[in-house]
């Protein structure tokens, strides 16, 4: 079975090359049999490599532990999911995982596109195939799943593999990473579309109207990864946050915001025909923002800052970026021309104005990001000092950042495309503003005195404010036209143009999201020593410890305590921190308690035993406002998929008519 | 076969998963709070303070996190728990953050020494930010349309070579909606 | 036996790929050379359809709205007139009918030599098989 996954991966290899060669020759000499017969090579890829696929997967779930792989992320007692898991929870696996799921894209890509785009489709497939191939290089060559395990040349197969780490072995941990590396592959596709229209010229935008979809989706992905990595911390971690600015997490955040920039400036050229150049530029960006991501997650950068140079497989992906960023700028610098931009800007006070500073903050925070995750390397390069970031360095830099981003998401949809006058702004700013300023006034006197979190809820009504307000108006634009109540016109005005009203419950996710973070500022903690009997307070809460249990069971020793709850003296029933410590991994993981309440969070984390091992070391948390953040994580993910629902009012409008394909009208959904 | 590596690579995962570099201010009082709690048997000028954790911060914490001493999130780590006391100690025999450091690059090499980030880091990203300013100002510059001359009139299409279309756009319009 | 298997889906796959008869070949859709502008124009009778509501939700002054709505419509004139030059340019032989809307007579195909790529059919085609361009005429 080895032997032909082996095989599977390595005639893939053959095959992408090929399919990678025959299309660029069949285009540039225009051969249609050859054009057909790479684009069958792509199929070809994908039923290798989902054999190979299948072959580990096969022996993950069979424990088939003569695999290096198997016998290293797998064992026997592990649940039937997490066996299935294992397939991405280790280097060469999720390599694999990740070439599988390009694969699978390319080949939809080129069954979908079978009969459109005929000048562009051979580049396209060629550019998803090098990207291919060099997946396939790390896993035939660097990172193959196929190794067995051998004792002085003696296949030998232990009884049982050393399992998944425990830590992973919770149910989101399941669904994240398949959720960030669909995400991550799925910004090939727009990317490899944009490059095969740069490099054929295509009149038009045709590019963008074909991927449209795709992006939105891969970006919808990208973000419900990134919030089930913070969910997942928060749960499992223990350390009562969500957000740690851990290298792997800026990696997945990184393509997550410049895809972002690309989803709006994307706008002006649909609209108006500009910043052709720049959206080339944001979607080469965000690919290899992603293959950077990938490097980080799985290539090295991320086991040690440091180590990034010295990893074999870092090097590969170095040379990868090098050489595609290369060649993405240089194709992009030889077609000028072809981006040149068709419009000019009426106005300096415009939609128009708005995104290009939403692409500058979007783009700021990402560099930002990016900047504060390489940098130990670059000051290690420049002055030989070694330098650690805390979360306290990045939030410095970020939370300015990150307001003012709240701020342009409110300011941005006042604007009217091309021009607005002053007046009628002025006008739309007036109602939303007021009300901010009078809520910080009374956010004010009623305590809170850091500047930060004032102008953050500020924003935060703001925003919301200008949301709901054109909503309104829109809603009883056509109440007043069809005679629909208020609330089934806000229905029909989202159906008709899901896009636009999409968006804008997505800024309101965005809102909610950031009241979450704002309430970060007022957290409160306390640790404590506790025995059976001991209280503890933390703000206006009482924690009683009413029993402290252990026990043991064939995977894992626990300690668990048995909290009472009251808050002002009023009981709120109990809560049941425990430790677990994995026989066979000998690591610990934490089952955190936590009251959840939309006005605050109280979390018990077992922290440990004293060295007495008498008494139990206890952190509470009092956490406010952070179930908004996962709400505001729904009501985005909620917009996003409004946002692919075809909006309900189809133009009508004369296509020009070509002899002999001629159609009389022909329906195309609204775009915004 | 390099099983070595699978080790370490599963090993590190672990860690990088377990030993959040956290922190953030109320994050930090939560680790200082609970070194303190967990240094109570010990003697009170064993509790990590204000001054153990300066020293700490400008020391790598070798248990597989990329974090500080200082900020090391696992609660009984094998190295910046006992690397905090020895801080301790050291402070309350009279030597100074340099003797200390010294001591530490004395005994794992001079790899253990974090330096302070300097003001560099954190102004090229507004220095970026800046520079983004200024594109947006030349692109304002550049594609700025010039005003228009004509005056206003309702519908009017001024190129006569394009009045011809008059007449099909306000049909199309009609059809809008 | 891994032997057999492996030199069976060795095999299968390079037949796959390499057997391309004719008709396999996807059949090529019809190439339109006004897409680009059809979607201009569509993208312009959208930008007026959202002028309209914004107007009518009262975030535009009458000022900014005539003045965009006339910009617009300049634009497409530009683009109906851009359309009008590629239909002279294609049907420079053959008189088509200008109005859109109204249903053009079908002129009689004249080629079967492709005017692009110089390739010889037995029928008349409306597009080349050899290079996917309209055989009427050779821009495209």
């Amino acid at each position: 079975m080895e032997n032909l996954g082996s095989l599977a991966i390595l005639l893939a290899f053959c095959v992408a090359l090929y399919a990678t060669v025959a299309s660029v020759v069949g285009r540039v000499r225009r051969k249609p049999f050859l054009v057909e017969s790479g684009r069958r090579a792509v199929y070809g890829v994908w039923a290798l490599v989902t054999i190979a696929s299948a072959i580990l997967v096969h022996a993950l779930l069979t424990g088939d532990f003569r695999f290096a792989y198997v016998a290293e992320h797998s064992n026997n007692a592990l649940p039937l999911l997490y066996k299935w898991a294992a397939w991405w929870s280790g280097q060469e696996g999720s390599l694999l995982f990740w070439m599988w799921l390009l694969s699978s894209y390319t080949a939809v890509v080129a069954f979908t596109n079978r009969r459109r785009h005929r000048d562009m489709m051979p580049w396209v497939l060629a550019i998803l195939t090098t990207i291919e191939i060099f997946f396939l290089t790390l896993n035939n060559f660097v990172a193959n799943p196929f190794k067995l395990l051998a004792n002085e040349g003696l296949i030998v197969k232990p009884p049982d593999g050393s399992g998944l780490s425990p830590v992973l072995q919770y149910p989101a941990m399941a669904i994240h990473p398949p959720m960030l590396y669909l995400g991550y592959v799925g910004f090939a596709v727009p990317f490899a579309f944009a490059m095969g229209s740069l490099i054929t010229r295509q009149p038009g935008d045709s590019w963008i109207h074909t991927t449209r979809r795709w992006t939105l989706v891969t970006w919808l992905f990208q973000g419900t990864g990134v919030m089930l990595g913070a969910a997942w911390a928060y749960h499992v971690l223990g350390w009562g946050g969500y957000w740690g600015w851990d290298p792997v997490e800026n990696a997945s955040l990184l393509p997550w915001l410049s895809g972002t920039a690309f989803l709006h400036s994307v706008m002006m050229q649909e609209k108006k025909g500009m910043m052709k150049v720049w959206n080339m530029v944001l979607i080469s960006t965000t690919f290899f923002l992603c293959i950077l991501g990938t490097s980080m997650t799985r290539g090295g950068l991320v086991q040690s800052v440091h180590a990034f140079a010295q990893s074999e497989i870092g090097k590969y992906f170095v040379t990868f970026l090098a050489v595609g960023i290369a060649a993405t700028a240089y194709l992009i610098l030889d077609r000028l021309d072809y981006l040149k931009s068709e419009s000019q800007l009426e106005s300096v006070i415009s939609r128009e104005s708005s995104f290009l500073f939403n692409n500058l903050i979007l783009l700021a925070s990402c560099f930002a990001v990016l900047w504060g995750t390489l940098f130990p390397k670059i000051s290690e390069w420049i002055s030989g000092d070694q330098i650690s970031l805390d979360a306290d360095w990045y939030n410095r830099l970020m939370v300015p950042i990150g307001l003012f981003l709240l701020f342009l998401t409110g300011v941005g949809p006042l604007f009217a495309w091309r021009r607005t006058s002053l007046d009628r702004l002025r006008r739309n700013f007036q109602w939303p503003g007021i009300a901010s300023l009078v809520l910080v006034v009374v956010l004010f006197a009623a305590g809170i005195h850091k500047p930060y979190p004032l102008i953050s809820f500020g924003f935060c009504l703001f925003v919301a404010l200008t949301v709901i307000v054109e909503f309104y108006k829109g809603a009883s634009s056509i109440a007043g036209r069809t005679g629909m109540n208020l609330l089934r016109a806000t229905i029909e005005l989202t159906h008709r143009n899901t896009r636009r009203y999409g968006g804008y419950l997505v800024h309101m996710g965005v809102v909610l999201i950031f009241i979450g973070f704002t309430g970060h500022a007022f957290n409160q903690s306390e640790v404590k020593e506790m025995s059976q009997g001991d209280t503890m307070r933390i703000g206006r809460y009482e924690l009683r410890m009413a029993s402290l249990e252990q026990g043991e069971n064939p995977n894992y020793l626990w300690y668990r305590g048995t909290f009472q709850i009251s808050k002002d003296g009023q009981p709120l029933g109990t809560l049941q921190p425990e430790k677990r410590l994995f026989k066979a991994s000998k690591e610990s993981t934490s089952e955190v308690a936590i009251r959840m309440r939309p006005n605050e969070d109280l979390y018990v984390n077992f922290g440990g035993m004293s060295d007495d091992n008498q008494r139990a070391v206890i952190q509470a948390f009092v956490n406010p406002l952070v179930t908004w953040v996962w709400v505001g994580g729904l009501v985005l993910i909620g917009g996003t998929l409004i946002c692919l629902v075809p909006s309900k009012i189809k133009m009508q409008y004369a296509r020009t008519q070509v002899v002999g394909i001629a159609k009389q009208h022909v329906d195309l959904p609204a775009k915004q | 076969m390099n099983t070595d590596k699978h080790r370490s690579d599963s090993r590190f995962l672990f860690c990088s998963i377990r030993v959040y570099p956290c922190s953030s201010v109320a994050k930090f009082l939560v680790l200082v709070l609970a070194f303190a709690g967990l240094a109570l048997a010990q003697t009170a000028s064993e509790k990590p303070n204000t001054d153990v954790r300066r020293v700490g911060q400008r020391l790598a914490c070798k248990c597989g996190c990329k974090d500080s001493v200082a900020t090391c999130a696992m609660l009984e780590c094998g190295f910046s728990k006992p690397a905090k006391e020895r801080i301790a100690r050291m402070q309350a025999a009279g030597f100074s953050d340099q003797q200390i450091i010294d001591a530490f690059v004395r005994d794992y090499g001079p790899g253990i020494y974090l330096a302070q980030p300097s003001a560099f880091g954190w102004t090229v990203p507004y220095v970026a930010a800046a520079l983004g300013l200024i594109g947006i100002w030349l692109f304002l510059k550049k594609y700025r349309k010039p005003k228009p001359l004509l005056e206003l009139g309702p519908v009017a299409i001024d190129d006569p070579a394009l009045d011809k279309y008059k007449d099909q756009i306000e049909k199309d319009l009609a059809n809008l909606e | 036996m891994i032997i057999p298997i492996a030199s069976v889906l060795a095999v299968a796959i390079i037949a796959f790929i390499l057997v391309v008869r004719p008709k396999d070949l996807p059949p090529p859709e019809p190439e339109d050379p006004f897409a680009h502008l059809d979607e201009r124009k569509a993208a312009i009778y959208e930008n007026l359809r959202d002028l309209q509501f914004e107007y009518r939700v009262g975030k535009l002054s009458e000022t900014d709205y005539q003045k965009t709505k006339q910009d617009l419509q300049r634009e497409l004139a530009a683009v109906l007139a851009e359309v009008d030059r590629v239909r002279a340019e294609l049907a420079s032989p053959v008189s088509t009918p200008k109005a859109p809307p109204a249903t053009p007579a079908k002129p009689k195909p004249t080629g079967l030599v492709c005017p692009s790529c110089g390739a010889k059919f037995e029928k008349q085609l409306k597009f080349c098989g050899e290079c996917g361009k309209p055989m009427k005429a050779a821009k495209a």
